[in-house]
């Protein structure tokens, strides 16, 4: 629990207004959590590094213009998202990651992990159920794969990952809810 | 949404896993953050010192300055408007709270003021209620007995009258719309004959004047003969007002003011009198600021600033 002096807020405030500790202060405590969303999104280490420097180049720049009022990780992550989404358009102009239909539907990113990623037989045969869980997790639908990262790297809340993918309430619970199932019907599969 | 007991072991599965697999971003990256941000910040924060941010704010506040006189200077009156200074006087104050019978005293019509001595700009609520009581007066157009006539034209003018006694007759203020015309009534008699006479004798007091009302007249004897001199005074203490207390005169809240001049009217000190500060601690404090020169006793005045509310100014001279 940070108190007001050393909350998100404050440190942004801080920054805007000169203090660089505030920023290194920042960086600091989102560092992991937000490159972690982003190698999740992109799936690929140098990728997520340059995204990485994008989006903090990006908080850099608005900080003076962050609303006091406002909360700051939620922010933060939408600057991530906007700049995932502009990165898959830029490498693949004609489709779209949120080209899903139906949340039963596997949309082309899923397809294309199937690819590049182990199936969860594969990986459940190292017995290692923290790799049995990634490679579930990249088999999940991008939304729903997108709204379980938000929440267990960032700790964000139903209404924060509403708020950062653009959905309702509802949807962005739905789609953690499925999110949720499917892995722990994998670790069930995978109990030791 | 509340996580179950699965959802959470499931969350720390996940974060265990992510933290053997994932690491963080290169130290390239770290490190290039942290350059660009604070590369950022110095290009955001201008220089306190620079010689040109310090002259832009020293120019800045002289141009806002020379704005703010030329706005005190300026008459912000609009065409025909009146000024928003109310002086109230112990004059005004017998003239409207005393009720007077409508008829008309003559005996103290030499002691009024002339009407050049009021200006219109500092017309109060007292001469307008002075002025509706002269155009309702019964004795104005109309069948008004012969003697009341008599006086009205051997007494001072009548403006003068307006402006001054309530009761007296009077033509209409200027700008004012016409009196009605008199009811048609049977024509008053006449007592002494031929019109006009050149000097009346005064005639008997109406049959019966009410106590009060004599002796408000009296009061207003006393006091009229001063009235002049008064309103110099307070129209002074106004433009002293003004001039040395332009925030308290534009203010929305009661003040008490102390204004010492010397001999030639230029302002010594001014100050103002906070919580329970008295005159006369002040006064101390203020001859032994003047290397102990003695002040002549302090004027008083009530006025009322721009916004209506009281203000007491007291002013005290050096010899």
């Amino acid at each position: 629990m940070t108190s007001a002096a050393d909350s998100d807020e404050a440190l942004v405030a801080g920054y805007a207004a000169g203090d660089v500790a505030a920023f290194e202060q920042l960086y600091s405590r989102h560092e992991l959590p937000l490159w972690r969303y982003l190698l999740r999104q992109c799936r690929d280490r140098a990728t997520a590094d340059e995204l990485m420097q994008e989006v903090w180049f990006a908080v850099t720049r608005e900080a003076p213009r962050f609303r006091s009022d406002g909360r700051f990780a939620p922010w933060l992550y939408t600057i991530a998202r906007h700049r995932v989404i502009d990165r898959h358009r830029a490498e693949h102009p004609a489709q779209s990651l949120d080209a899903v239909a139906d949340e039963s539907d596997e949309p082309l990113a899923a397809r294309l992990a199937d690819e590049h990623s182990p199936s969860p037989l594969a990986v459940s045969e190292q017995t290692e159920q923290g790799q049995a869980i990634l490679a579930a997790l990249n088999r999940l639908p991008p939304d729903q794969r997108e709204a379980f990262v938000l929440q267990a790297e960032a700790d964000l809340s139903v209404e924060d990952i509403a708020r950062i993918t653009g959905t309702t309430f509802e949807t962005a619970k739905s789609r953690l809810r499925y999110a949720r199932d499917k892995l722990k019907a994998l670790l069930r599969d995978h109990a030791p | 949404m509340n996580p179950s007991d699965e959802d959470r072991a499931l969350t720390d599965v996940y974060r265990k896993a992510s933290d053997k697999d994932a690491g963080g971003p290169g130290a390239a990256t770290r490190n290039a953050i942290l350059a660009e941000a604070a590369a950022a910040a110095r290009r955001r924060k201008p220089a306190a010192n620079d010689s040109r941010y310090l002259l832009r704010g020293v120019a800045g506040v002289a141009v806002l300055g020379i704005a703010v006189l030329l706005w005190q200077q300026v008459d912000h009156r609009m065409p025909g408007e009146e000024t928003p200074i109310t002086v109230i006087t112990v004059l005004d104050e017998v003239k409207t709270d005393v009720p007077l019978p409508s008829t008309t005293a003559p005996m103290d019509a030499p002691l009024r003021a002339p009407a050049a001595e009021v200006s219109p700009t500092r017309r109060t609520a007292a001469d307008d209620s002075a002025r509706s009581l002269a155009r309702t007066s019964p004795t104005e157009p109309a069948p008004a007995p012969a003697v009341e006539k008599a006086e009205s034209q051997s007494a001072a003018p009548a403006a003068v009258i307006a402006n001054i006694e309530p009761r007296a007759p009077a033509p209409p203020v200027a700008g004012a719309p016409p009196a009605p015309p008199p009811p048609p009534g049977p024509p008053a008699p006449r007592v002494f004959g031929p019109p006009a006479p050149p000097a009346p004798p005064a005639p008997p007091p109406p049959p019966a004047p009410p106590a009060a009302s004599a002796a408000v007249r009296n009061e207003s004897a006393r006091v009229q003969p001063k009235m002049s001199a008064d309103q110099d005074a307070e129209t002074d203490a106004v433009a002293l007002l003004q001039l040395h207390f332009p925030q308290q005169y534009q203010s929305r809240t009661p003040h008490r003011l102390w204004l010492v001049l010397d001999a030639t009217g230029a302002a010594l000190r001014s100050g103002e009198l906070t919580g329970d500060q008295s005159l006369a601690g002040q006064r101390l404090a203020i001859e032994g600021d003047l290397g102990g020169r003695l002040l002549r006793p302090w004027r008083i005045h009530t006025l009322r600033n721009a916004q209506g509310q009281s203000i007491e100014l007291a002013i005290a001279q050096t010899p």
